[in-house]
């Protein structure tokens, strides 16, 4: 740092030219979030007959960098539900760790043994969404809300843009190509859900993190999976942390050019 | 209550000659007409009790908490004008929340119970204002400080006590508190006691014809807590302020009702 | 008087220098999806497919378009275009009509104040106008059919664009979303008549205008939805109809549609 404070923190004049004080000037159009920065990938999500199971893996991508390898990308909010966020890690964060985490604790004021469930989560992030992408800065987020709700199993999107919609089997990002398929095969509409089992949805569910880890170059093999399981009003809620991915197999990888021992 | 008359009792933040803010000793007295509050730091936690008077019958049973929480490991319990208290609560809540914001983490209970004192205190020193006619007793389990108790004062005062008690039962109140080794029961045993004092303070002052609801919160480590035992064993971490499960603050009652009916009969035994 | 010849702000694509792309925020979507309305003498039926997509994703197979705006109203709206602007259409008008939920918000309900009447078709229509226009410098970017009885039992049925231009007369069919290209003409044809002729005048007379029965008009709604299904991307899945009768109240069936 130099003599010069009106110099620090703009790049060099020597090297770059004279600065452009246009861009410091106070009469510029406001800026918002017009892109992602660090980005987490897919969250993918499957119904069964006594819950949800929800699962992200631990990557946040800087562009191309596998920049921070450790990140949790699903949140418990409550008793009662899950939510996984895909997309920028600094909105994310906002939304779990300001957010969402002020929004129970000012529920649990009236401590009048109500908690808010899945619905009234996933109500109150889409109105965020909406409302943010209508003052032009959006969050930069596809969040999924799992949980269990007046003794169903729960499971929803919205996005940067506000747009909600539910179904059995969701996934955001690279998983809405990858691992939809995978997961309608074993779930095709809401009424497949009673014939999935919790140990039948996990599987499923691993199965589309690997494939999405063999085929996402943001994804990583190692990731978290929630379970919330219900009964009546009674829920229960597993988080699995620092899942390694299982029984990897790369021998596809041989016959493709530029992937295996294939050089030529 | 010679003041009354002379003038200076009228404006708040006016002195007597005599060095006193007679506004702020009126609001002192308001408190002394509330029901009894009373705070048990405990080693492993913290246990706030207030006795409730029933105003009415019309009233549903457990309904207008005195028992704040404030955030997810802090409670506060109130003695005196019941709006006020909400108020005060509400600023409470209000710091608690900034201090995340800001600082990323939950308040220490100590930091809390300073910057209520400081606002209390803003309340003695203009003559557009009155103080609060409350004293609350703040209570919590934070890392750094362990499970903590204070009570603010409608001056502003703030200390920090392993038993506190305010309201109209409290001479009695303190006197039961004083009694216990507080530095090393347990938040169960606190309970136990609190029931028990609560009791006794209800017995022993004006409003004993009136029945009570004897309300009962704790902040203790949650199950799933990470707890670290310092080398005095009281517990460091962040607990959880909760309700004290009903079923134990009906045995509590029980045991207690038992103990000080017991005492009655060895007085009458005594006496014959 | 330099300051005056050029902006304070940032110049783009200045003429003769490399034009800037500014990769900027998008807030509109399209959800696909196709809805329908077609209104007879004292019944109506709204419809709109269940399919919810994002480009060729399919995100839902089971997202309504179409809302009963209240549990005793006949009033019914359909939205299709930017899902979460439809929704949110929706949900105002229903605060608006309807009882459900408290006085929380500037617009104050109509039901409240004027006495737990309902609104009706012709003051619900005008009042959805103003919302919309309301939005005319942001528009919502939603397609809307509003319908539902008079005071006399008849079907009043209206269309809007985006910002809120709508017949105050009302129509007798809509059609709007995705596939609309596809209903609109077959609509004209088979409500309207258009391009049919009384047999035996050589083209000369059309044929006469009149209300179709109900059975009719619920056989019309499905085969314009099989149909644009067959032939558009964004319609399938399931049809959602809601149909509005004087005589028998409000009846909601969904059947499905292919999902390919």
């Amino acid at each position: 740092m130099n003599h010069l404070p009106e110099a620090w923190g703009r790049p060099r004049d020597d090297i770059y030219g004279a600065y452009d004080h246009q861009y410091v000037s106070a009469s510029n159009p406001n800026q918002h979030t017009t892109s992602p920065v660090v980005t987490g990938t897919s969250v993918v999500a499957l119904k069964y007959n006594g819950g949800v199971v929800i699962a992200a893996d631990n990557l946040a991508s800087y562009g191309s960098l596998a920049r921070f390898t450790n990140v949790e990308r699903l949140k418990q909010v409550g008793s009662h539900t899950v939510v996984g966020a895909s997309g920028d890690v600094s909105d994310m964060q906002f939304l779990f760790d300001e957010q969402l985490e002020q929004l129970i604790i000012s529920e649990e004021y009236q401590n009048d043994g109500h908690h808010l469930r899945a619905k009234h989560i996933y109500s109150y992030l889409s109105r965020v969404m909406y409302h943010r992408r209508s003052k032009f800065n959006p969050l930069w987020n596809v969040l999924l809300v799992a949980g269990w709700d007046d003794g169903k199993p729960f499971l929803a999107s919205t996005d940067l843009l506000g747009t909600t919609f539910s179904g059995p089997a969701l996934a955001s990002g690279f998983g809405a190509h990858l691992a939809i398929p995978l997961l309608r095969r074993v779930c095709p509409d809401e009424a497949a859900v009673a014939n999935i089992t919790r140990e039948q949805a996990i599987s499923v569910i691993e199965e589309c993190m690997k494939v999405l880890f063999y085929r996402d170059a943001r994804s990583m093999n190692k990731y978290s999976m929630s379970i919330i399981s219900g009964e009546g009003d009674k829920v229960e809620i597993e988080h699995r942390k620092d899942i390694q991915l299982k029984q990897q197999s790369w021998k596809f990888a041989e016959s493709i050019r530029g992937y295996g021992a294939q050089v030529v | 209550m010679t003041s009354i008359g002379t003038g200076y009792d009228l404006s708040n933040s006016v002195f007597s000659p005599d060095g006193r803010n007679f506004q702020v000793e009126y609001a002192t007295k308001a408190v002394e007409n509330g029901g009894t509050a009373i705070g048990l730091r405990c080693k492993d936690g913290v246990v706030l009790a207030v006795e409730k008077l029933i105003q009415s019958k019309l009233l549903v049973p457990g309904s207008n908490k005195r028992i704040a929480t404030v955030d997810r490991h802090v409670g506060i319990a109130c003695a005196g004008l019941i709006p006020d208290a909400r108020h005060f609560v509400s600023r409470a809540r209000n710091e608690a929340s900034s201090w995340r914001k800001g600082y990323y983490g939950p308040i220490p209970i100590s930091s809390l119970a300073d910057r209520m004192g400081q606002y209390a205190q803003t309340y003695t020193l203009f003559s557009s204002v009155r103080p609060f006619g409350v004293t609350s007793i703040i209570g919590g389990l934070d890392e750094e400080g362990g499970p903590s108790l204070w009570m603010v004062e409608p001056s502003g005062v703030t200390w920090g006590y392993f038993g506190a008690a305010t309201g109209r039962g409290r001479q009695a109140a303190k006197a039961e508190l004083e009694k216990l080794d507080l530095p090393n029961i347990t938040v169960e045993e606190g309970v136990k006691h609190a029931a028990r004092i609560i009791l006794i303070a209800h017995g022993d002052n004006s409003g004993k014809d009136k029945d009570y609801e004897l309300e009962m919160t704790w902040v203790r480590m949650p199950p799933n807590g990470e707890a670290e035992i310092a080398a005095d064993g009281t517990v460091r971490g962040y607990g959880r302020h909760e309700e004290v499960p009903k079923d134990i603050v009906e045995q509590a009652e029980k045991d207690a009702k038992k103990a000080v009916e017991g005492d009655d009969d060895d007085e009458k035994m005594a006496e014959s | 008087m330099s300051f005056l010849a050029t902006p304070s702000y940032p110049q783009q694509n200045v003429p003769g220098g490399e034009p800037t792309q500014r990769h900027g925020f998008n807030p509109y979507a399209d959800n696909g999806g196709s809805i329908i309305g077609i209104a007879g003498d004292d019944f109506l039926i709204m419809a709109g497919d269940t399919r919810h997509t994002a480009g060729y994703n399919i995100n839902s197979r089971t997202e309504r378009k179409v809302y009963r705006l209240g549990e005793e109203s006949s009033l019914v709206l359909a939205t299709v275009g930017f899902g979460a602007d439809a929704k949110w259409l929706a949900d105002t008008m229903k605060r608006a009509v309807d009882v459900c939920f408290p006085r929380l918000s500037m617009m104050k309900d109509f039901k409240f104040q004027h006495n737990l009447k309902d609104m009706t078709v012709s003051a619900a229509a005008q009042f959805l106008f103003t919302i919309l226009y309301g939005n005319r410098f942001f528009p919502k970017y939603a397609y809307c059919i509003l319908g539902g009885l008079d005071k006399n039992g008849k079907a009043r049925l209206f269309s809007y664009d985006p910002v809120g231009s709508y017949s105050k007369e009302g129509e007798r069919r809509a059609a709007a979303g995705a596939a609309s290209s596809l209903i609109v003409p077959f609509l004209d044809n088979q409500v309207e008549f258009k391009n049919q002729y009384v047999p035996g005048t050589q083209g000369m007379t059309e044929r006469p205008v009149e209300y179709l029965p109900l059975e009719k008009v619920e056989m019309l709604v499905k085969d314009a939805f099989t149909s644009a299904t067959e032939r558009h991307i964004e319609v399938g899945d399931g049809l959602q109809m809601v149909i509005v009768s004087a005589q028998h109240g409000v009846r909601e069936e969904i059947i499905e549609l292919k999902r390919d």
